[in-house]
């Protein structure tokens, strides 16, 4: 259970990090200014 | 002769013919698909109607030294004495009807053959003859609308001739080469439909079934080339293009056809008519299953109304995508005509088709979770609905709030100011995007369950697997609700570019969960096959919501679509002196949208009725 809740977690942190990669380059193709 | 000869004999000739079938059926493919490439071809940039106004729609002035002369006349001058009246018929309410019947036929013959194709070729991957069978069901549904479709065609044109004399010559006179191309794709697709439906026994084995999806193929290409040709005629009466700007043709067709709205309709009407064609098949699926008088018939169309379903919501999904690009290149086109859209006098048809399409969506994942009863197993994700049921409604009420309505001054006094001190903060963008991203990740997570109910996962890392999908959905979720917070803290020009990131999301979402559940399910146990029919009445009603709400909201915003050229027969070089040139009430225009509606239900009803009709003399002669 406990080692579920860590990967949980650790999953939420790559598919953030994946988002945060994919949203600041979408925003750079269209040539506006990226997130903080 | 032995009969083992006899059938080798047979065989030989049936391959034999089956090979010539095939070759010329590719040379038509090869002809068809050079046919439509330059409808593909790279964009170029599009003209502005703002610039339009005072200088020229496509960036060429007939009157300049050096500039292409016209090889066409003006757009002529009329006065109220132009358009005839026939039978104290009114012009535009007789055109109004007529091809809006017209196009709610059209969409359906156009997305049927699309997912026809489909099951189709999924029957011959899998050897189920019941996709066969299904196929073979939707494209004889469709054989009646698709002569209705040519039909109502006629009596458009005829209607045109009739009531709008002058700007029909016109249109003509500049379309003649399109008018062309687009009678022989009709005499084509015809071809293809009769040769398809009536040799689909003939056309059952071996190479000859390859012959027989090449035909539905043809049918296709033939349909879909019908459709952008035809949309070039309205998306130039919306946004010209390729002629001067007293309305003269500059003598290239293609400048003409490919306008700056051309692709976007041509995306748009595309989608959209898959979901409409799913939606359609699933009233039928619905009527037939309520009309069902034993148990294989109810099994049988609780099925095929599942399919149906499926094939709307996957138009359903990426349909406000599509729209949102129409909309971005109404707004490059023209700003006054994307204002006059969003934020004016259409304004409020915006709203009610925000809760149309809400009322889609909440209509789509309420059959889906009825669903759930049908499949063993379905019963351990029924706790779960009623969070999801709570997202959809919270993100609906949010995409129905409107930005700015006209009020009364005792109106705006009582609610504090022009906006709700609270709700007007969900008139925007920025509320509406994120509104609607989670309302398809919602659903798709609906069909995700619906998916995996009945079945129990055998990989060993199961678990690990769930977490990443709930972490995927958590953290989609956060990411559109913190892109669309953050849009209230930058400027206009970067908050628009958002929604792109935010649709990314949903497509992350849709895609990586797809593929994760896919490998997870792979080699799963079936706790048993899901209990066709065993479905309650108002399931049903559901798919007939679907199928009215569709095609209300399609005359909905298709009269918004043609009415926001207001005054104009061709928007700014071709004007309108018809005495029903003004722009209706918005009540007006919906209550008559609504009796289109009705007409055309009525239609689909006869036509289910005939399909019961000729059944109940076969079961005579029986």
């Amino acid at each position: 259970m406990g080692k579920t809740i860590i990967s949980f977690f650790g999953f939420i942190v790559a598919w953030g990090i994946y988002m945060y990669i994919i949203d600041n380059l979408l925003m750079m193709a269209q040539g506006l200014p990226l997130f903080p | 002769m032995k009969p083992s000869m006899l059938t080798g004999d047979v065989t030989t000739k049936r391959t034999f013919i089956g090979r010539q079938w095939s070759i010329l059926l590719l040379v038509s493919a090869v002809f068809l698909v050079q046919l439509a490439t330059p409808l593909f071809a790279a964009e170029e940039p599009a003209p502005t109607a703002d610039s339009a106004v005072t200088e020229t729609v496509s960036g060429a002035t007939a009157d300049e030294p050096g500039e292409p002369q016209p090889a066409g006349e003006p757009a002529p001058k009329l006065t109220a004495e132009s358009y005839p009246s026939f039978f104290g018929l009114n012009n535009r309410l007789t055109v109004w009807m007529v091809a809006q019947l017209h196009l709610f036929f059209a969409a359906f013959v156009l997305g049927v053959p699309i997912f026809v194709l489909v099951i189709e070729g999924i029957g011959m991957a899998t050897g189920d003859v019941r996709y066969d069978n299904m196929a073979r069901e939707f494209i004889k549904i469709s054989m009646v609308a698709f002569s209705f479709t040519a039909t109502l065609g006629g009596i458009l044109l005829f209607s045109l001739i009739f009531f709008y004399p002058d700007f029909t010559v016109y249109s003509l006179n500049i379309f003649k080469p399109v008018f062309m191309v687009y009678a022989l794709l009709f005499f084509v697709e015809s071809i293809c439909l009769y040769i398809y439906y009536y040799g689909w026994d003939a056309l059952s084995e071996g190479n000859l079934k390859w012959v027989h999806l090449t035909l539905i193929l043809l049918l296709n290409a033939a349909g879909m080339s019908l459709m952008v040709l035809s949309n070039s005629w309205v998306t130039f009466m919306m946004a010209p293009s390729g002629v001067s700007d007293s309305g003269a043709y500059l003598g290239d067709i293609w400048a003409v056809v490919k306008g700056p709205l051309w692709n976007p309709v041509n995306l748009h009407r595309f989608i959209a008519n898959i979901a409409y064609g799913g939606s359609i098949i699933g009233a039928y699926a619905a009527f037939k299953f309520l009309t069902a008088k034993n148990d294989k018939d109810k099994a049988h169309y609780d099925w095929m109304g599942y399919t149906a379903n499926v094939i709307a919501v996957a138009g359903l999904l990426p349909l406000p995508f599509a729209g949102y690009w129409l909309m971005k290149e109404v707004y490059t086109y023209s700003q006054q005509m994307g204002i006059t859209l969003m934020g004016g006098i259409f304004a409020w048809l915006f709203i009610i088709q925000a809760v149309l399409i809400g009322a889609l969506f909440l209509g789509v994942n309420y059959y889906l979770w009825i669903g759930l009863g049908r499949i063993k197993g379905g019963e351990k994700y029924r706790p779960y609905i009623k969070y999801l049921a709570i997202v959809l409604t919270g993100c609906f009420l949010v995409w129905l709030t409107p930005h700015t309505i006209v009020m009364t001054g005792q109106e705006i006094k009582a609610l504090g100011g022009a906006h709700h001190p609270i709700l007007g903060f969900f008139g925007v963008m920025s509320a509406k995007n994120t509104a609607v991203n989670l309302m398809i990740t919602t659903t798709f997570l609906s069909f995700l369950l619906y998916q995996r109910a009945g079945k129990t996962p055998t990989v060993s890392w199961v678990k690990l697997g769930n977490a990443a999908i709930v972490a995927l959905f958590v953290a989609a979720a956060a990411n559109i609700i913190i892109l669309g917070v953050y849009g209230y803290y930058i400027p206009a020009a970067v908050r628009i570019g958002l929604s792109v990131p935010q649709v990314s999301t949903t497509l992350s979402v849709l895609v990586l969960g797809t593929i994760i559940d896919k490998i997870m399910y792979r080699k799963a146990e079936s706790l048993g096959e899901a209990e066709w029919g065993k479905m309650p009445v108002r399931s049903q009603y559901a798919l007939f919501l679907l199928a009215v709400s569709f095609t209300w909201l399609m005359g909905l915003m298709g009269y918004v679509r043609s009415g926001i050229r207001q005054h104009w027969h061709v928007y700014t070089i071709f004007r309108d002196y018809s005495e029903s040139a003004y722009t209706p009430t918005l009540g007006y225009a919906a209550i008559y949208i609504t009796k289109i509606t009705l007409v055309f239900l009525v239609m689909v009803i006869f036509i289910f009725w005939l399909d019961a009709f000729s059944k109940k003399k076969k079961e005579v002669k029986a």
